[in-house]
């Protein structure tokens, strides 16, 4: 799904949360974290009670939902020697959660390599500025490095994102950088052993839903601790989610009105139910094929809201919703738009029957699927 | 919270002294830190009586729940018949079960009192009577597979926690129990682990309304143990109480006079209507019942904490390390059995979920790592890539393992149901394995071998008292008439937690097993009307060698006169040939059977003529019953009757308004005995054909029933496969395609080399050959439909073009 909007990196986002819970670490800290372990789940998680800094009363609100073991589990992998990897389906908040990790423990999550099908080996690992090269010869200035090349030469986190994407053989040159902790650049001589200094460690994101996807070797495979990461289960979280992600566009992008908190459940609830094949008053349906995300509630509410605040009065359009759940619902196939309408003839027409209000208008709105 | 479980306000309520007469333990179920705390405390308050939460009608049994020679797991089961529907109008059979396990502190309480010669007892009302007391579907009567005493779900559902739970991020209420009560309290003094307690079970009870307490039993069965306290207060003089946290306030209250106690009496029963027996039991059992909230999940994994902590208390050690011994046992051998079924768990996988639970530990603020810092490393370092059905063997493994396997055992001393005992010897006599926790499998030689037809009735006898024990696998199945005629019987078995209750469920039937089946058999026919179901059960005895032939006669024969309905006679008449013609194999005099058969067999003639115009549903079962009575009259027994059978179809067949299939199966029938009808059944067929369209389609359901009585009318030269293409031809698309699941039907009682040589006629009209008919590639109902759209607009646009 294409980002319509922008968002500042998240160490920029809470660089207050950070500062603040920094100020207030007094636990050990593996060597070269920001936090220490605990402060990192509390940045992630949140807590109950606001920390002062500065004088100042800072809440650490909880960013990632539905699952604080996962979480937990992340933490602790991240300290040792292997690496982690975030597995699921789209949208289930995989690189959210290795930016706001990469951030709490290395202070950045921007030093990342993303994967694609042409990633190469010196993406990876580094390449040559060649203006240098023919003027001086292998020299370390002008060695261009790669993210993972930071990573190991300031103690940090690298993010590999959509790692399944790039050929089987140049994931496989993590392999001996994740096992030895050391890379090699053989034009360098004796300066070309680079090792990894204490606090680098790979957080890898992949997606199970990619078609041609390849298959990591069992020998990578062993350098990671996975996680699979589940979409949230609980509808009152997703609306939660909806509401805190929107709030925090809403505000980068200076759209002044308040996030409608009933849409945002109507939206919870229909994502919801779409996803798990059954309605809460059990009535069974057919499951779109494209993935019922909650990033991409967050986008279909967003682009409602902003319409409403650009060309409407800034009351949002039950109409736009509809319209824009479709674009989201139906770009595959055919058959998902012929489910959408489905699910509106069955269980929408149920609910605006049985609770009325919004789901009426809802209801109403059906004509606007095509 | 930090207030909540810190306070020590509490004992300002609920005063804590160790020289008081009465002391109050609060526990819940299978804990191991209850149990470590309760007998640290019963060493320093040296009680000289031990009052027990549990039904006193089980009293007897305490001797041999503690006895050196009993092995836990071990529950009592108790059962309760209201026959007097003092409970509810439905006059049922109520059971439920206290499993008992090494952890559980009241066995470790009674376990004490024992080693310390002191009295010690249950002071709650029988069971019968707590489900006197209890509203419908509250408390012990809440609709469940498994019921058990053990209430927990003060705890583990209550709002309070849940709101808990939730704010600390745990998953469930037992990983809350685990932190802040399992590990957090082994590290601190007994008094800190009660005043915890105490508050917790406080502020639960503040937040539950008196009502509910009413409803299921709690407020009555508080008043009882109170009243027996203060009975044993009397004459002792440090009474240590020991029941569920939730009933301290409420109990202590009562005790010291802040609430007045109202006597409650109770009925005396007898054993026919309720007792109460120890059983052996497993941990997979106890397991199970964790679904009702009935105490710790994982009781394996607690049993080997406990053993630990066991083991400190008698070094005078500090526990400090039982947890992370557990912990660390239990991933190896996780790992091992992963290994063993080749997942590849390396030394680097371990060493790297070690670091994770210990990490974990620290992260969660946990003094120890416990049983979910364990499933958390599995998880994490034992799958590689999703956690799905297919990769997470590892932690099915761990949950096995923490779950536990063994079985308990009881003391050679117990008293034994003679029912169980009989069971068990026979089970001796037959050498089967029943204390094995593996599946065990049999191969019975029934014919050759007459211990092989003893353990193959035993069998039988045992399912028969829904005891789950075995399962045929192979052999002849003679209610379903599959494989009849096989001579050899492959049994499994495993004697589970529901055999034993089962059992002793009708240990008040009589002490043989033999004798049991035998009486439940005669209360079986004694309320049954319907003649199938009473003949299905001659059947059973027969397999089970019960002989009943006897004593039921009588029974029988009003079944069968009181029985009017055609299809529970045919049934019957089903089993009583199916006796009767096993006579010969299993050597049996079967004239009973010949008798029955041959009265179900003229019943079910009188009433045929009257089922043809049977409702199109039944038509199918209708048709083979008239095949069943065709072939018996066909074979040596009845063959009497095979006149009057063939005369009553032709009977049918003249009545009005026939149900379609079933005047063509009996028509079909009719043909076999005389060929003269084929001329009969192509009329009929071509009446259908030339009829009303509904007429038309139901020359479809026409032919099917036809081709289930006589297919070889196909077979044999050409006229039928004319008319039916003829039949075929003159229906609509739209009726055809209706129509299209029943011609289905109808030929699929053909085989391929009769569909083969079909085929060849049907292409023969068309000048076809057989391959270029069977071989033409689909035709899908979607072309179909475009097909018939296209036609639709190309003949609307000509009759616009005229
Ligand atoms: N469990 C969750 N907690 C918080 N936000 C979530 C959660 N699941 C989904 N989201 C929302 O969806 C977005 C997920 O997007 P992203 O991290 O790109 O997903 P992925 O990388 O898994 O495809 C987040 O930015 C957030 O708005
Ligand atoms: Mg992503």
């Amino acid at each position: 799904m294409s980002q319509k909007y922008i968002k500042p990196p998240v160490e920029i986002r809470y660089a207050k949360e950070l500062e603040a819970l920094k100020a207030n670490d007094t636990a050990r800290k593996p060597e070269n974290w920001v936090l220490s372990p605990k402060a990192v789940r509390t940045f992630i998680l949140g807590s109950k009670t606001p920390i002062t800094y500065n004088g100042e009363k800072i809440t650490v609100n909880k960013k990632f939902f539905g699952n604080d073991a996962l979480v937990e589990r992340c933490i602790i992998t991240l300290a040792g020697s292997r690496g982690l990897m975030l597995v699921g389906e789209p949208g289930t908040a995989k690189t959210m959660l290795s930016e706001l990790l990469s951030a709490a423990i290395s202070g950045t999550s921007t030093n990342t390599v993303q994967g694609t099908a042409g990633t190469t080996e010196d993406m990876i690992k580094y390449s040559w500025n060649y203006a240098l090269l023919l003027a001086k010869g292998p020299v370390k200035e002008a060695l261009v490095p790669s993210p993972l090349y930071v990573g190991m030469s300031k103690g940090i986190i690298t993010r590999f994102e959509e790692i399944t994407r790039t050929p089987a053989e140049i994931q496989d040159s993590l392999i001996s950088v994740m096992s030895d902790k050391v890379l090699n650049v053989p034009e360098l001589e004796e300066d070309g052993l680079i090792f990894a200094k204490p606090g680098f460690n790979i957080i890898g994101t992949a997606n199970i839903r990619d078609k041609g996807v390849n298959e990591m070797s069992s020998a990578l495979k062993r350098r990671f601790n996975f996680e699979t990461v589940n979409p949230v289960k609980d509808v009152r979280l997703e609306k939660q989610i909806i509401i805190n992600e929107v709030e925090q566009t809403v505000l980068a992008n200076k759209i002044e009105m308040p996030v409608d908190t009933d849409v945002a459940e109507l939206l919870a609830i229909t994502y919801h139910e779409l996803r798990e094949g059954i309605s809460e008053s059990g009535i069974k349906i057919d499951k779109p094929s494209a993935v019922m995300s909650t990033a991409e509630a967050v986008s279909v509410f967003y682009q409602t809201m902003s319409n409403a605040w650009y060309y409407e009065d800034d009351k949002m359009s039950l109409k736009d919703l509809t319209e824009n759940l479709n674009n989201a619902v139906c770009k595959d196939t055919k058959d998902d738009l012929e489910r959408l309408k489905g699910y509106f003839n069955t269980v929408i027409k149920f609910k605006a029957e049985k609770i009325g209000g919004i789901w009426k208008e809802f209801y109403t709105a059906r004509k606007y699927l095509k | 919270m930090e207030r909540i479980l810190h306070g020590k306000e509490i004992f300002e309520i609920i005063p804590f002294d160790i020289n008081s007469s009465v002391l109050f333990f609060p526990i819940r179920h299978h804990s191991p830190i209850c149990s470590y705390h309760l007998l640290k405390l019963i060493d320093e308050y040296k009680p000289d009586c031990i009052l027990v939460e549990g039904p006193e009608n089980a009293n007897r049994l305490i001797p041999v729940l503690t006895d050196e020679n009993t092995v836990l797991p071990v529950a009592f089961y108790y059962y309760y018949k209201d026959s007097r529907k003092l409970v509810s109008e439905d006059g049922e059979d109520y059971k439920c079960y206290y499993p008992f396990l090494n952890a559980s502190p009241e066995y470790n309480a009674l376990l004490k009192a024992r080693q310390m010669n002191i009295d010690c007892g249950f002071i709650d009302l029988p069971y019968g009577e707590i489900l006197i007391h209890t509203a419908e579907d509250k408390g012990i009567r809440k609709e469940r597979e498994i019921q058990s005493y053990n209430d927990d779900y003060y705890l583990s559902e209550n709002k309070f926690f849940k709101a808990i739970c939730e704010k600390t991020g745990v998953r469930n209420f037992d990983e809350f129990w685990e932190r802040y009560f399992e590990t957090d309290s082994l590290y601190g003094t007994t008094e800190d682990f009660i005043a915890k307690m105490y508050t917790d079970c406080y502020l639960i009870r503040e937040n539950t309304p008196e009502e509910d307490m009413i409803k299921d039993g709690c407020i009555i069965r508080e008043q009882y143990m109170a009243q027996n306290i203060l009975k044993e207060a009397e004459t002792h003089s440090k009474v240590l109480v020991v029941t569920g946290g939730f009933h301290t306030p409420g109990l202590y209250n009562l005790v010291n006079g802040k609430n007045k106690i109202k006597k409650v009496k109770v009925h005396s029963f007898g054993e026919d209507i309720q007792n109460v027996y120890a059983m052996s039991y497993s941990f997979e059992a106890a397991d199970a019942l964790n679904g009702y909230a009935s105490g710790m999940q994982n009781p394996g994994f607690y049993d080997n904490v406990w053993k630990g902590l066991a083991e400190c208390l008698d070094n005078h050690e500090e526990p400090n390390e039982v947890y992370n011994n557990v912990v660390m046992d239990t991933l190896l051998k996780c790992a091992k059995k992963s290994n063993k079924a080749n997942l590849l768990i390396t030394m680097s996988d371990i060493s790297s979920a070690v670091t994770m639970y210990d990490g974990l530990a620290l992260i969660r603020d946990k003094k120890s790592p416990g049983l979910y810092e364990l499933y958390d490393c599995v998880q994490s370092c034992f799958i590689k890539g999703e956690v799905n059905a297919s990769s997470d063997l590892p932690i099915r493994f761990l949950s096995e393992i923490a779950t536990g396997k063994e079985i308990g055992k009881l003391c050679d001393t117990a008293e034994k149901i003679p029912l169980m005992k009989d069971f068990e010897e026979l089970s001796r006599k037959y050498r089967l394995k029943i204390n094995d926790i593996i599946e065990q499998k049999t191969e019975l030689d029934i014919f050759a071998k007459p211990l092989h037809m003893e353990i193959s009735r035993f069998f039988y006898r045992l399912n028969f008292l829904k005891t789950g024990f075995a399962k045929r696998l192979k052999g002849a199945d003679l209610i379903n008439n599959i494989d009849r005629s096989r001579i050899r019987e492959v049994w499994s078995y495993k004697r589970t937690v529901k055999t034993d209750s089962a059992l002793i469920d009708y240990s008040a039937y009589g002490g043989t097993i033999e004798e049991v089946c035998a009486i439940v058999s005669s209360r079986f026919l004694k309320d049954e009307q319907k003649s199938g179901n009473a003949a299905k059960l001659y059947v059973e005895c027969f397999l089970m060698g019960i002989d009943i032939s006897e004593n039921f006669a009588d029974k029988m024969n009003d079944i069968i006169i009181n029985d009017g309905d055609f299809f529970s006679l045919g049934k019957a008449v089903y089993y009583f040939n199916m006796l009767y013609s096993l006579r010969k194999m299993y050597g049996v005099d079967n004239s009973t059977s010949e008798y029955f058969l041959t009265k179900c067999f003229q019943k079910n003639i009188i009433m045929l003529p009257s089922m043809i115009n049977v409702s199109p549903e039944d038509s199918a079962e209708c048709i083979k019953i008239c095949k069943m009575l065709y072939n018996i009259v066909s074979g040596d027994i009845l063959s009497g009757e095979y006149n009057t059978l063939i005369e009553t179809f032709k009977a049918m067949a003249e009545k009005e308004n026939p149900e379609p299939a079933l005047y063509g199966g009996v028509l079909g029938l009719i043909y076999g005995s005389d060929v003269s009808y084929k001329l009969r059944i192509e009329n009929a067929l071509q009446g259908y054909l030339s009829g009303t369209e509904d007429m038309r389609k139901n020359g479809a359901s026409f032919l099917r029933g036809l081709f289930a009585t006589a297919r070889d009318i196909v077979l044999v030269g050409n006229e039928f496969v004319n008319i039916i293409d003829k039949l075929i031809k003159a229906l609509p698309m739209d009726m055809f395609i209706e129509v299209l699941p029943e011609l289905r039907l109808a030929f699929s009682y053909f085989t391929p080399g009769e569909i083969d040589s079909i085929a060849e006629k049907a292409a023969a009209i068309y000048n076809s050959k057989k391959s270029e008919l069977m071989n033409k590639p689909q035709i899908y109902d979607d072309l179909y439909a475009v097909g018939a759209e296209l036609e639709k607009i190309i003949l609307g646009q000509s009759e616009v073009g005229k």
